[in-house]
């Protein structure tokens, strides 16, 4: 694992667009075959039981696009990423451990900036029960002056819709936290709960099946994972401030990194292996990396 | 299906039905908002996604969430699992529950942390948690437990298969009861059904401090069953780390941090299958 200051960060950024714009040839072998996860932590961006700084916040997530597709500008990061024509859903993390709805709010603000042909917030139907966590994100995307009806809560629901959207770009943002199934939730996790089948199909042996969905239910979809690290919790609640984002294309290598992470200073639920479904992810059913060898992970503090 | 088992079948669910409903729960001083949602069989996963898979581990029957209210405290919401006996309420409180949480005493002990009230009593779970846990309600679970606690009648009595786990080294609260794999896989992950718990064998599984190692026992209909686990157990590798015995329809098995302590506590599991101890009172 990398770490680098916001100065090298800005360095390396700027010498990796130049690469991008030169063509593939001009990046190094080894960087062009490994996955690219980067994972921004600021010690300031919130407290327990405190307001969330959304000055620190907007940082960790500008360095976070900026670092993962190799752009200086924020703009042009998010643009590498999201084109005119594009149908963009952000999904969030579903109920039991919400979001920090400022990540939601921020990552909107950034595909904004891309100017796709229309962004949607793709919140869980079972969401709806936390007033306080929607009126956040409403309130949060007015100022940000989105319309009330860029939030469609009829999209996410348990044996989901996206199936029958003709999204191009599908964004996620979990949270992470020790779950009675699967030893830990996360993004491959996650990504099974949104299927068209629910994830009840993929419950039994610690979720081993929950990577089968990735590829034929949404691989048709460019995707970008946001891991939303700045608390880890249990499933009623956060107990653990990381203060961290985890940004990747990439389901599986997300979904490891962040499992790392995590276990640094949590556990998993029992006995639970909780790597077992991430890497199944991998092998099984060719949905993306767990093979941190394969990985290029950036650590960055702002 | 024939009329006169049609006729039995719409029966029981009515009668089921009523049963949840029946459960409705009133509490003195705070008022109810909204109606109470009724969930039974599979809908639980609609209300709880994974964890659902425990909870039917445990045998529910039904589940019904209440809200109650008072203007100077806040809002609470009340799950009230109606498992049909009080040792599958034992059993979700004993899954539910976080090891080395905050015990306190209610009819039985209950553990309360900043998440909530979990507590069992008769035939009946329940799990109190506030709206918001920075809320005053916070500070009133323990008193509202009480309150909730008084509109059960019976006590209940822990599972009687507990008497078969040893109890010397035995740590305090940390016994689990359920039946079925997605239990069994929090406390021994085995990717094959080895135990064979998909045909409804009951099981207690508990840590121990002396050895430090953990041992569970299965009690099944039928011997031929217990047979059949105890042979796919020793067909396991030894990387498993899983040692078993059987005494006719029971089935034990150790495992630990070291073999030594497995086969120490194995040796214990040996003798109180032979001799089961008297039912517990506390689990």
């Amino acid at each position: 694992m990398t770490y680098i200051s916001r100065r090298d960060f800005l360095k390396d950024a700027a010498l990796a667009a130049g690469a991008l714009a030169l063509g593939p040839q001009a990046l190094a072998a080894d960087q062009v075959a490994k996955t690219r996860v980067v994972v921004v932590t600021c010690p300031d961006v919130l407290a327990k039981d405190g307001p969330v700084n959304a000055g620190a916040l907007r940082k960790m997530m500008d360095a976070g696009i900026s670092a993962l597709f190799g752009k200086r500008d924020v703009k042009e990061a998010w643009k590498t990423y999201i084109k005119p024509t594009d149908t963009v859903a952000l999904a969030d993390s579903g109920t039991w451990l919400l979001n920090v709805p400022e990540v939601l709010t921020e990552i909107m603000r950034g595909v904004s900036l891309a100017g796709p042909k229309s962004a949607t917030l793709t919140y869980c139907a079972m969401d709806e029960t936390h007033t306080d966590y929607l009126g956040k994100i409403r309130d949060g995307l007015k100022t940000l002056e989105f319309a009330p009806s860029v939030m469609d809560g009829s999209v996410y629901t348990i044996r989901s819709q996206y199936h029958t959207k003709n999204y191009s770009s599908l964004i996620v943002a979990p949270t992470i936290k020790s779950h009675p199934i699967a030893g830990v939730s996360g993004v491959v996790k996650h990504l099974s709960t949104m299927s068209k089948g629910g994830p009840a199909p993929h419950h039994p042996n610690a979720m081993e099946s929950a990577g089968a969905v990735i590829v034929p239910e949404f691989g048709k979809m460019k995707q970008l994972y946001v891991v939303d690290g700045l608390r880890w919790g249990p499933p009623a609640g956060p107990h653990y401030y990381q203060k961290s984002l985890i940004f990747s294309t990439d389901p599986v290598a997300a979904d490891v990194v962040a499992l790392d992470l995590f276990l640094k200073n949590c556990k998993t639920h029992g006995e639970i292996p909780p790597d077992r479904h991430r890497v199944l992810a991998d092998t099984k059913y060719k949905a993306g990396t767990s093979d941190k060898s394969k990985m290029d992970i950036r650590q960055i503090r702002v | 299906m024939n009329p006169r088992s049609r006729w039995a079948l719409s029966l029981a669910c009515l009668l089921l039905v009523g049963q949840a409903w029946g459960a409705a729960l009133s509490i003195p001083g705070w008022k109810a908002t909204g109606q109470p949602q009724v969930i039974t069989g599979d809908a639980i996963f609609d209300y709880m996604d994974g964890a659902g898979e425990i909870v039917k581990a445990c045998g529910y029957r039904s589940l019904t969430v209440s809200h109650f209210m008072r203007p100077e405290l806040g809002a609470v919401t009340v799950e009230q699992y109606d498992m049909g006996n009080p040792a599958n309420a034992f059993g979700l409180y004993s899954m539910k529950r976080n090891p080395g949480g905050r015990v306190v005493e209610l009819d039985h002990p209950a553990q309360l942390d900043t998440s909530g009230l979990l507590f069992w009593k008769g035939r009946y779970t329940f799990f109190v948690f506030p709206s918001d846990p920075e809320s005053k309600v916070a500070s009133q679970l323990l008193p509202l437990g009480k309150m909730i606690g008084r509109s059960v009648k019976d006590r209940g009595d822990p599972p009687d298969l507990l008497r078969y786990l040893p109890v010397e080294g035995y740590r305090p609260d940390s016994v689990k009861y359920f039946r079925g794999k997605a239990a069994l896989d929090t406390v021994k992950f085995v990717q094959q059904d080895v135990l064979g718990l998909r045909q409804g064998a009951e099981v207690a599984a508990a840590v121990y401090r002396q050895p430090v190692a953990k041992a569970l026992v299965a009690r099944y209909a039928k011997e031929e069953a217990a047979v059949r686990a105890l042979a796919a157990c020793k067909r396991l590798p030894p990387s498993a780390g899983l040692q078993v015995i059987r005494q006719g329809r029971l089935l034990g098995a150790a495992w630990g941090t070291s073999q030594t302590a497995a086969r120490q506590l194995l040796a214990k599991l040996e003798r109180s299958l032979r001799q089961p101890g008297p039912p517990w009172k506390r689990a």
